[in-house]
């Protein structure tokens, strides 16, 4: 009894409570400086705040302010103040534990337009459990022994679905594998292909074949793993393509070989040199392959390999006239290659008939969509599709595509009906005085023009029979007669400066030498040479009206010079009308000539990769990783899963389908569903500082069956009659750039309302109470 | 004395009449849009000049480099404005502290400051020197407008023949408007524009032309702006006007008043007028009056009268035995002072003055004084209310060597309940002012022991004991009252976060002493030990947790600076209760020894 009594009042003693006071300050400046070594809250609570030694001393100071107060009895009016004091903590103290132990604190995610009832209970772990037969889906927590160590079994229900944890791993990563899982790539409706590592030197094997067409050519399939993948594709390139060189003019071919860096001699005695570059970085693959074209140690013809103007022929040299002389093609035995760098990013690359490239990464576990089959319960997958079809897709396909574009521009009706530019009218009236197809004629004209490689159309070029009729039916009488004269005398004009603009002299230099007497104008406007050109034109336009009639009137078949002159000075000309359809553009306008066919779809099963990782200290990082053991009785499945922080991943199929699992927090049922109309960020003015956060919620109350509607913001909430209070926590993203996901954090606290605050008052007023009845005064 | 008086009266005057000479004077209170608040023009001159130069004025030996006789940041604001970034291409403007960064840098160290021609070319790795220069570069100036890239677009177009109408929708859709509005300047962005609310465009954007399709040429840009159209042709002439005198290097005072003049009358229209609404609250404008006050605010030298004043009270203190008139004029007039810095803050800001460091190391020796007062009326001991003017004029010199940023500022959405600002901020930090007082009573009373054996300075602890209760009646009622706020705003009420863990730690340290002085385990000598440590805490708690934890939920009162000037401070705290113990241990055995 005497030993009884002496606890007592050592447990209620003054060296008792300092004591635990200054045990308690010791340990939770350490936890402040842990926290602060590691930027883990989580780790300094490990060890302090959330150590059971940390659990005793609040209990030692809940028995300390107990029976201190008791030993008081009987109590006398001096200790009023101490009393209240020490009831106030014991209030506070009792409520905060009485909120541990039985009220609910957890988040919920949820994007604008959706809703949700369920509370994610951070830092806690369950194993979710899905069956076929649609019912909600149960969560198993991951039980822990006295020690903290998990319990090994999580889910044992008879005869059915039996789950056993037989590892667990604190920190670990987790990626989706697609195309290559492992050493081997997958691609649906293929067999496996064991990925190769090929160093110089070696030649490159394809791992397989497909036809995805009948009919079509065989494609190689090739598996790899590289870093170098600019030189893969290279490599691959280079010995599979051929180059064909084609003079426009003349419609012959000039060269033809397989793609080296060899030099071409040409039949006007000119050199060419080809030059292959495949520019590629280690997360977006190659962009841009081009295929370079040198004539006499000039760039004359570049002809890109990829992207929205893939293997048209763009005109170094002289772009302000039309089209290059010499046309380059490329003819490909096709392929297909998987390849996988170190950093574990896929690039797919194909390369068609044509030479055309394509090539999609994917990156490590990101994926922009997946395919869900059947529900999951079959497993997930990602397609892509290549841009290819079986019809041809060349350069020749793709210009006389851009011709078609520009014809159905014409046809448009705002064209058809609407104001045309001078000479386009006065060709449209020929036209239509032998009844011939406006559009149609003025874009065989134009492509005509195009390959002439001369700023006018050449005097003595043949014109075809249709386009001839049309010609000589040019009424230049209906045109004001200083346009007239002004056409003839750029005809002249060009006669004599033309040849060696075709030669590819700088135009300023070619007038320069020329005398052209308005020079100082051009040169001082810094314009590109076919601006320069196109003004030099509207000089002789502007300066027509002082000049004389030139010597000859022309001729008729003159007139396709005079029009492009006229063209001209307004212009136009193909270059300068022809568009730049994007990649899937000129898809439709290849296939619009061409049956349709579908594209080349591949698909690919997606499997989660693990890696065990060492302990970092910032805990909140860690992703922790089990391994479980399933079986129903039937069937017996090993599966690992890493920690799904907001349990809104994929849960993956176990024991054949039959269920879907995941690894993820507790989830607690609320009886009130949160549906986001929409979220927000008002910024103060002209800055991205947020004024408020807030959001519009739609409430509906399971148990009345009623709805409201309520914007709840930062310091301003939402509480429930019986007592659930929803805290607007976070808002991403800060801007419009997509729909927003907001995080709620959801509270309930059984106890603050006749526990904790009134403890708070009751210890303020305590406090005031000690200073107001001179507590300082000893006690003697 | 009469001689301090009339010192401490021409301080408070000289102010308003300084930069008497600077021209544009008049356009002092204008309001500007700065970091997401409309502050007044003399008020964001200073601040940007600071946050380059790191003084809110020119310093007299660099006048020469600056090229001019002006010391005024609102003088140099409006010249960069119109003259772009060049003229001052070679000034020193961009202050660099470090000696090693300037070592690295190939500068000279024994400089501070470096211009822009000596910096362009070098690698920073200081990201915010680095952005200065890149805003630096952006001071175009007027008439950079006229050779953009919209001009150069139209040329081209016309060149081509486009018919008027195209050009004018090409051109639009390349160059949206509100794009050009927006992207005409940096600096001084002082238009607020009609369709949105709230934002305001640079005095550039007068200068934007547009293609007017009828006429087929550029024109000048209709009212875009918030004003009435007789107001922003009015205020578009007067502007105009003063560019052009300022170009043309003519007398420019007349212009900016006019100019000045305009501006208040169309402001006129706006002021108090609300500009964005949020759930259960709304931003407005200010009031001529508060940009009035804020340019005051910045031009008075109100601290510095504050210390002088605090200062001359210590004086007056230390040189009489008794507190005399002088001293109660000195402490009054500092308080006044210290009073109108608080007040002006919470005017401007319409907020409590305790969401930044600046604030509150205003506010604690304001709490410190007015603790010191109280407690002297109480107990008539004047070593309170000499610890008390000690601890407010220390901080206020702490305040004024450390440049802690002065700057306003909004305040952060999550402490945005100005109900529970008042109740926690304001108690918790007040807390920090009793405890200051305490400490230094402490200090005081140690000091005193050591030197001073035979008289017991007993009328100290009792100070001591005061002023640590007030503290603690602060302290823990008000974070108690924080954790209520966190639970009412943010669902729990204790996180262990190592502001509220420190704050729990000086409770505990204070409830340490105040229980071993009850229970009489620790004597008069003990508890000053308790009130030096208990400061120490309180420090930690205050500077320590922001500026040397750096982790935690209150990251909104981070910062980075001072801190081996701090870990001296504590090693001699530290030192200086090892001596005193010692000593006092000393002196003891020699008393039992007799």
């Amino acid at each position: 009894m005497k030993f009884l009594r002496a606890t007592y009042h050592f447990l209620g003693g003054v060296y008792f409570a300092l004591m635990l006071i200054g045990t308690v300050a010791i340990f939770v400046i350490a936890g402040t400086f842990l926290e602060s070594a590691t930027q883990s809250h989580r780790y300094a609570a490990l060890f302090t705040y959330g150590n059971p030694f940390f659990g005793f001393l609040l209990w030692g100071f809940f028995i300390n302010i107990l029976f201190a107060a008791t030993r008081r009895w009987p109590f006398q009016g001096k200790h009023f103040p101490f009393l209240t004091v020490h009831l106030g903590l014991l209030m506070i103290l009792g409520g905060v534990l009485l909120k541990h132990y039985f009220g609910l604190q957890g988040t919920m995610l949820i994007m604008e337009g959706s809703g949700s009832h369920q509370v994610i209970e951070p830092n806690t772990y369950a194993v979710t459990v899905e069956g076929r037969n649609g019912n909600s889906p149960e969560y198993f927590p991951l039980d822990t022994h006295w020690s903290g160590a998990f319990k090994s079994v999580i889910a044992q229900r008879g005869e059915g679905l039996h789950l056993r944890l037989a590892g667990y791993q604190p920190h670990s990563s987790e990626w989706l594998a697609s195309w290559v899982k492992g050493n081997v790539a997958n691609i649906s409706g293929l067999n496996p292909m064991p990925m190769a590592i090929v160093e110089d030197g070696m030649p490159i094997v394809p791992a397989g074949r497909v036809r995805f067409y009948q009919d079509a050519p065989v494609w190689d399939v090739y598996s790899l793993k590289t870093d170098a993948i600019d030189k893969m594709i290279a490599r691959l390139y280079q010995e599979r393509a051929r180059l064909r060189i084609t003079h426009r003019p003349s419609g012959d071919i000039w060269h033809e070989a397989s793609l080296s860096s060899d030099e071409i001699k040409f039949k006007d005695g000119s050199i060419g040199r080809t030059l292959l570059t495949f520019p590629c970085n280690p997360e977006s693959g190659c962009v841009d392959a081009l295929l370079t074209l040198a004539i006499n140690g000039k760039e004359s013809v570049s002809v890109p390999l990829q992207g929205e103007c893939a293997l048209q022929n763009l005109n170094l040299a002289t772009p302000y006239l039309g089209s290059h002389p010499l046309a380059v093609d490329i003819v490909n035995t096709p392929f297909l290659a998987v390849i996988e760098n170190t950093a574990h990013t896929v690039f797919l690359a194909a390369v068609d008939p044509h030479g055309h490239l394509w090539m999609q990464p994917f990156k490590k576990g990101n994926f922009d969509s997946i395919i869900v089959y059947d529900d999951g319960f079959a497993g997930y997958g990602i397609a892509t599709t290549l841009p290819f079809h079986v019809f041809p897709a060349g350069r020749k396909e793709r210009e006389t595509a851009l011709a078609d574009q520009i014809v159905g521009q014409l046809r448009h009706p705002e064209a058809e009906h609407g104001e045309l530019a001078p000479p386009l009218q006065l060709f449209k009236s020929a036209c239509q005085e032998v009844d011939a197809d406006f559009p149609e004629a003025l874009t065989k004209f134009f492509v005509l023009w195009d390959n002439t490689h001369s700023w006018l159309f050449p005097e003595h070029q043949t014109l075809p029979p249709p386009l001839d009729a049309i010609f000589t039916k040019l009424r230049w009488e209906s045109v004001p007669s200083h346009d007239w004269r002004a056409c003839q005398w750029c005809q002249r004009l060009f006669a004599e400066i033309g040849p060696a603009l075709e030669q590819g002299n700088p135009p300023l230099s070619v007038l320069r030498d020329a005398r052209w007497p308005l020079l100082a104008q051009l040169e001082q406007k810094k314009l590109e040479d076919r601006d320069l050109l196109t003004l030099l034109t509207q000089q002789v336009f502007s300066a027509a009206g002082t000049l004389p009639a030139p010597e000859n009137d022309s001729v008729h078949d003159e007139n396709a010079v005079l029009l492009s002159a006229y063209l001209r000075a307004y212009g136009i000309h193909l270059s300068t009308i022809k568009g730049t359809p994007t990649e899937d553009e000129m898809q439709s306008l290849l296939t619009s000539g061409n049956h349709a066919a579908d594209p080349i779809a591949l698909e690919t099963a997606l499997v989660a990769m693990h890696d065990p990782l060492p302990t970092g200290k910032k805990l909140e990082d860690n992703l922790p990783m089990i391994t479980l053991h399933a079986s129903n009785g039937q069937r017996r499945q090993s599966m690992t899963l890493s920690y799904d922080r907001m349990g809104t991943g994929l849960k993956w199929p176990v024991l054949n389908g039959e269920y879907l699992v995941r690894f993820q927090p507790m989830v607690h049922e609320i009886p009130y569903h949160l549906r986001l109309r929409q979220a927000r960020q008002v910024n103060y003015a002209n800055s991205q500082q947020a004024f408020s956060y807030e959001c519009d919620l739609i409430i509906a109350d399971h148990s009345s069956g009623s709805t409201i509607e309520k914007t709840i913001s930062m310091n301003n909430v939402h509480e429930t009659w019986d007592g659930y209070r929803f805290y607007l926590s976070s808002i991403a993203p800060p801007n419009d750039s997509a729909v927003k996901r907001i995080q709620i954090v959801v509270n309930r606290d059984p106890a603050k309302y006749w526990l904790t605050y009134p403890g708070a008052i009751v210890l303020s007023c305590g406090i005031v109470l000690l200073f107001a009845l001179r507590p300082y005064k000893r006690d003697e | 004395m009469n001689r301090v008086l009339y010192y401490l009266c021409f301080l408070m005057c000289a102010a308003s009449l300084v930069c008497g000479e600077n021209p544009f004077e008049a356009t002092q209170d204008l309001p500007v849009a700065c970091r997401g608040r409309f502050c007044s023009l003399e008020s964001h001159a200073r601040m940007w000049l600071y946050d380059f130069y790191h003084k809110q004025e020119l310093k007299k030996d660099d006048l020469r480099a600056f090229g001019t006789e002006d010391r005024s940041a609102l003088n140099l604001l409006w010249e960069v404005h119109f003259r772009g970034h060049h003229p001052w291409d070679d000034a020193p403007l961009f202050w660099i502290h470090y000696a090693k960064q300037k070592s690295l840098l190939g500068l000279d160290t024994s400089k501070d400051r470096f211009s822009f021609n000596a910096l362009k070319n070098k690698s920073l790795d200081d990201e915010q020197l680095s952005q200065q220069l890149l805003s630096f570069v952006t001071y175009q100036g007027a008439l950079a407008i006229e050779n953009d890239a919209y001009t150069q677009m139209l040329g081209q177009m016309e060149i081509e023949g486009i018919s008027s109408k195209e050009i004018a929708q090409a051109l639009e859709q390349r160059f949206p408007l509100s794009a050009r509005l927006k992207g005409a300047g940096s600096t001084l962005l002082m238009l607020p524009l009609r369709t949105l609310r709230g934002e305001w465009v640079s005095l550039h954007a007068f200068e934007t032309k547009i293609y007017d399709q009828d006429a087929q040429r550029l024109v000048l840009i209709s009212n875009f702006t918030a004003f009435t159209d007789t107001d922003y042709l009015r205020l578009r002439d007067a502007y105009l006007v003063l560019q052009n005198a300022v170009l043309s290097h003519q007398p420019i005072a007349d212009a900016a008043l006019n100019f000045s003049t305009v501006y208040s009358e169309a402001y006129a229209r706006l002021a108090d007028r609300p500009y964005r609404q949020a759930e259960g609250k709304t931003l407005s404008y200010p009031s001529l009056w508060r940009l009035k006050a804020e340019t005051l605010y910045y031009k008075l030298p109100l601290i510095g009268t504050a210390i002088v004043a605090y200062g001359l009270a210590l004086i007056a203190m230390a040189a009489t035995r008794r507190l005399n008139g002088w001293t109660w004029i000195f402490i009054g007039t500092g308080l006044a002072v210290h009073t109108i810095v608080l007040a002006a803050r919470c005017y401007i800001l319409q907020r409590p003055p305790v969401s930044n460091m600046f604030e509150t190391v205003v506010y604690v020796p304001w709490i410190a004084l007015m603790t010191g007062i109280i407690f002297f009326f109480i107990s008539r001991s004047r070593m309170i209310l000499a610890a008390a003017t000690a601890a407010s004029l220390a901080l206020l010199v702490l305040l004024q060597l450390t440049q802690v940023d002065a700057r306003m500022e909004n305040v952060q959405a999550v402490l945005d309940s100005q109900y529970w600002l008042i109740i926690h901020v304001l108690m918790v930090v007040g807390s920090y002012g009793a405890f200051l007082v305490s400490g230094i009573l402490g200090h005081f009373y140690l000091i005193n022991a050591c030197l001073n054996q035979k008289q017991n300075p007993s009328h100290i602890a009792q100070g001591i004991l005061h002023t640590m209760y007030l503290g603690v009646a602060l302290l823990i009622p008000g974070t108690i009252l924080g954790g209520v706020w966190a639970a009412e705003s943010w669902g729990r009420f204790w996180d262990w976060d190592p502001k509220e863990s420190w704050a729990f730690i000086t409770a505990c340290v204070y409830l340490l002493v105040i229980h071993a002085y009850t229970f009489q385990r620790i004597r008069d000598f003990g508890l000053a030990v308790g009130a030096v440590a208990g400061m120490l805490a309180v420090s930690f708690t205050w500077y320590g947790v922001n500026y040397v934890l750096g982790t935690g939920l209150h990251s909104y009162g981070f910062g980075s600076g001072g801190e081996l000037y701090y870990y001296l401070y504590l090693a001699a705290e530290i030192v200086f209760l090892v001596i005193v113990t010692t000593m006092s241990t000393i002196q003891a055995k020699k008393l039992l020894l007799k």
